[in-house]
């Protein structure tokens, strides 16, 4: 008998998830690697033409790129050497769409 | 930051003592466990307080928990005021991240969690509605002292930057009160948006806390 199975679940006091949120998947905007460790690029796919607006946020909430385009497709490189390691927020806002990801700096 | 705790701290100490001036003040050493519950759109999920899964690491799973202290000064019959302070830790689970290679391919998702320990203060006015119980509201502060958060599967923490420091928090709270004990459950409302930097102009996190917090008669 899985005993945990019956009495864990008792314990998990209005918890409300056992787990973490599964992240949205999209095509509109990836980053790779993800980690990094010197650099990272940030692909970005607007198919549709749309202006959008592309932005790096540093571990302090500090921008460190910050981009306007309405290109087809564009990638960006981000250096991070030299950069503390930790959560990078990237942010892309297109039409009325935002998408937002965590860069990990290694 | 410093004149701001420095302040916080001075607040608190002369909160206490002019409770600690009346005859009628009862204290109260605490111990609570709480949840943090993000807000809709922080990506973020509540962390068990005690629970179980096989499926992640850790597999056994401690949530919050904290120490603290209280004070009740009854202001009439009906009416009276609760003061407390406590050191915490809160915990949940962090946005799960893409993880990809050099050439964008998708290698899977992998997930951390997040610990916030915290100086927290509230003071509120409570109405006694039935003996022993009473509700009340007021203000609050959550002073972030650090936050980290760890993914396991690269067994790495890194500290979060992006908060803001001090927190004000508008509390509702349910206690039962006897002679030596009491028990109090807390619903805390972050009033701001925790993010900090360019990134608050551009993205909002908000938050609120429940909290189930068990006093001991100390004087």
């Amino acid at each position: 008998m899985n005993f945990h199975k019956y009495i864990f679940p008792l314990l998990l006091l209005l918890g409300g998830c056992s787990g973490p949120n599964d992240p949205e998947i999209d095509s509109q905007l990836r980053i790779y690697p993800n980690p990094a460790l010197h650099e990272a690029s940030i692909r970005v796919n607007n198919s549709n033409h749309e202006p959008y607006q592309i932005l790096v946020f540093g571990i302090e909430g500090q921008i460190l790129l910050e981009k306007n385009e309405s290109l087809e497709s564009a990638t960006y490189t981000i250096i991070l050497d030299g950069k503390p390691e930790g959560y990078y927020h990237v942010m892309l806002k297109i039409g009325n769409q935002t998408y937002t990801r965590e860069l990990i700096k290694l | 930051m410093k004149i701001k705790l420095s302040l916080l701290f001075l607040l608190s100490v002369l909160f206490f003592n002019s409770f600690a001036q009346s005859k009628t003040a009862e204290y109260f050493f605490t111990i609570s466990t709480n949840v943090y519950l993000p807000g809709g759109s922080s990506g973020k999920s509540s962390y068990p307080i005690l629970g179980y899964n096989d499926d992640y690491k850790p597999s056994f799973q401690i949530g919050g928990f904290g120490l603290g202290a209280g004070v009740f000064i009854p202001l009439s019959d009906k009416l009276l005021l609760k003061a407390q302070g406590n050191f915490s830790r809160y915990a949940y689970w962090d946005q799960s991240h893409f993880l990809t290679d050099v050439n964008a391919v998708p290698l899977g998702t992998v997930y951390s969690h997040s610990y916030d320990y915290t100086f927290g203060t509230t003071g509120t006015l409570h109405y006694s509605f039935a003996e022993k119980f009473s509700m009340g509201t007021g203000l609050g502060f959550q002073v972030l002292l650090t936050s980290f958060s760890i993914i396991p599967k690269f067994d790495m923490s890194f500290s979060n930057k992006d908060y803001k420091t001090v927190m004000p928090m508008l509390p509702f709270e349910l206690t039962y009160k006897s002679e030596k004990f009491t028990f109090s459950t807390r619903y805390e409302l972050a009033l701001l948006n925790r993010l900090k930097g360019d990134l608050a102009d551009y993205k909002t996190e908000k938050y609120s806390l429940l909290v189930f917090e068990a006093g001991f008669r100390i004087k």
